[in-house]
């Protein structure tokens, strides 16, 4: 406990002194964004489609918190750095609870009209995994699965196609996730990311990422020798009036080099997600989402399907009640299913401060 | 046969009850610029004189309050003091909004001195220069009044953003600068400090500031139109797609010569 509570006092001061060196000069932003939530988890230990439900977890917590500070220094160049304080099991973390670093990243101006380099700890520009707002608890779905992380550090050229047509992004990670950034074993050579969004008529969007990771081989000698991961994603959103849908497919090749046979084992993966959503009023929406990931699709009854069904309630702006049922149906019946209820009290807040 | 006459007439009824009540619930709302907010609150006033069963709400916000509202749904139209940027263009799309501007007037913008300042004119790239703390003195700028007391508009108004792409070019304004949030508040303290410089919509420009010629151009309804005067900007009134309903009568309104001299009456430029 003492250690959490030092590094919040070590936190708050942090905060306090780039506050102080902020307001003498541009504008920044100080942000945030809370999730509180409880839950009720319950596994059928029969298998699927049985009454014979248990329940296995339940209680409140704060699941996680972001604190965010954007701080403008031109028009064309802007830092973004947020923390992100997270609950966790005691057996991880002593204390139940944990810090880590989510983003730290600046803008910089490429020459390019509508766009910029990137440079730093930021989001993975692949997939939904950038475009994701939580609207649904449950994390997005390349983040979920652990296909990819949803932050890393790179650079990377991004920006807006002329008239509103779309984005772009292209750019290399060390292809790992934020987690493992000093990870001695794995950051051997870059992922190559790039990603492209069309808004072919306003409320349809298609696009398309790729990431190509090489890892060196732990054990190899000179790396003459990789892991290959080959990620594809397609994308589709469709908007018209209060109804919103976002969906991506996911294809993922893994090769992975064995030292002691001298072969490579590949593992082809492969998913979708589709996700609706329907505004009723400014303040009601009701959400659902469909997921469908095989983890190895050679191997047979490994797939796992997901169906979420919610509804979301502005209670003011900032304030946000979310209500979910969720239900992980394995398709090996010897796996348990999932039946998950949760509420969620997501607050958050933005203010600009204007020199 | 009675019975049938009596039902049609007691549903003619409802139904005229009904349209005059939708009638009298037609409602047309609009948030956005500062800047353009005298001109939709003019237009507003004379078109609800014209139309007594329409009931227009204006608010201010800021250009990028009017464009957000767009995207959002949440008005019909979005007054914005500058174009919409490619990032809010591309948000909207997605959203199924297409965002379509209207140009309802022009605007100069004037950079002005206290009237005891000896300067006539200055170079945009003096005023740059002035702007960023380059040149601190009104000697160095070929002017009068000791040290040089800059203010602008604050960061989130239309007409600071068209400032800083036309003078400033994306630098940084100089720390001490005074901040203000209305081009009353401008023309009030530079009128009211000798060493002041600052710069205010061609509207709101009095007697008791002294308009500086830029580039050689002095600021007028001719040059902003002819395009001459380098420091000049469209008014916009954003739409979802081509306007339609209340939002195209009001719109075609202040389009027309009526509208037009309205505009002008604000102290703005009319495009028609």
């Amino acid at each position: 406990m003492l250690k959490a509570v030092k590094t919040a006092v070590v936190c708050m001061l942090l905060l306090n002194l780039s506050q102080m060196a902020f307001a003498a000069a541009g504008d920044w932003t100080f942000s945030g964004t809370n999730w509180l939530r409880t839950r009720v988890i319950s596994k059928d230990l029969q298998g699927p489609l049985k009454d014979t439900d248990k329940t296995t977890d339940s209680g409140f917590s704060v699941d996680r918190g972001y604190v965010r500070y954007t701080y403008q220094f031109t028009d064309t160049i802007k830092g973004q750095w947020t923390a992100d304080f997270f609950s966790a099991k005691t057996g991880d973390f002593k204390d139940g609870a944990g810090i880590k670093l989510k983003e730290s990243y600046v803008d910089l101006p490429v020459g390019i009209p509508e766009g910029k380099l990137t440079f730093g700890l930021q989001k993975n520009y692949l997939g939904l995994i950038y475009d994701y707002d939580y609207r649904i608890i449950e994390k997005e779905f390349i983040d979920r699965n652990g296909i990819d992380a949803s932050a890393d550090n790179g650079l990377v050229v991004n920006g807006f196609f002329p008239m509103g047509y779309g984005t772009y992004a292209v750019g290399i990670y060390n292809g790992e996730g934020y987690k493992k950034a000093l990870s001695p074993d794995v950051n051997t050579e870059v992922a190559v990311v790039t990603d492209a969004r069309f808004i072919v008529i306003p409320g349809l969007t298609v696009g398309a990422s790729y990431k190509r990771d090489l890892q060196g081989t732990v054990a190899s000698t000179g790396n003459n020798a990789y892991n290959t991961n080959n990620l594809m994603v397609g994308m589709i959103r469709i908007a018209y009036g209060q109804f919103d849908m976002w969906g991506e497919y996911i294809n993922q090749k893994i090769d992975t080099y064995s030292t002691t046979s001298n072969k490579f084992t590949e593992v082809k993966k492969k998913g979708f997600s589709l996700m609706p959503s329907y505004q009723l009023n400014p303040a009601w929406t009701v959400l659902a989402r469909y997921d469908s990931w095989d983890p190895n699709t050679d191997t047979t009854d490994n797939k796992v399907n997901t169906i979420i069904a919610g509804i979301n309630y502005a209670i003011t702006k900032g304030v946000l009640l979310q209500l979910n049922y969720q239900k992980d149906d394995p398709e090996n019946s010897a796996t348990a299913a999932t039946t998950q209820y949760l509420a969620q009290l997501a607050w958050s807040f933005s203010r600009v401060f204007v020199q | 046969m009675s019975k049938i006459i009596k039902s049609i007439s007691i549903l003619s009824i409802l139904i005229l009850t009904a349209g005059n009540l939708l009638a009298a619930g037609q409602k047309l709302t609009m948030s956005g610029s500062t800047t353009v907010l005298p001109i939709a609150q003019k237009a507003a006033e004379e078109f609800m004189n014209e139309h007594p069963d329409v009931d227009i709400s204006v608010r201010g916000g800021g250009s990028g309050v009017g464009v957000a509202a767009i995207m959002d749904g949440t008005v019909d139209i979005g007054n914005a003091s500058r174009a919409a940027k490619a990032k809010e263009i591309a948000t909207a799309r997605g959203k199924g909004v297409s965002m379509v501007g209207t140009v309802v007037a022009k605007d100069g913008i004037c950079i002005i001195v206290n009237k005891a300042n000896s300067i006539n004119s200055i170079s945009l790239e003096t005023a740059k220069k002035i702007y960023t703390g380059e040149i601190s003195k009104w000697s160095e700028a070929g002017g009068s009044g000791g040290t040089i007391v800059i203010i602008s508009r604050d960061t989130a108004s239309g007409t600071f953003e068209v400032f800083n792409e036309k003078v400033l070019k994306g630098s940084k304004v100089r720390e001490d600068a005074m901040m203000l949030a209305s081009n009353q508040a401008i023309l009030t303290s530079v009128s009211s400090t000798p060493g002041a410089i600052g710069y205010i919509g061609l509207g709101y420009v009095t007697d008791e500031v002294k308009p500086l010629v830029v580039n050689g151009v002095t600021a007028s309804k001719e040059t902003v139109i002819s395009g001459k005067y380098p420091v000049s900007r469209p008014l916009y009134m954003y739409t979802n797609g081509a306007p339609k309903g209340l939002a195209k009568q009001f719109l075609d309104y202040l389009l027309s010569p009526t509208g037009q001299k309205l505009v002008e009456e604000v102290g703005f430029i009319a495009v028609k």
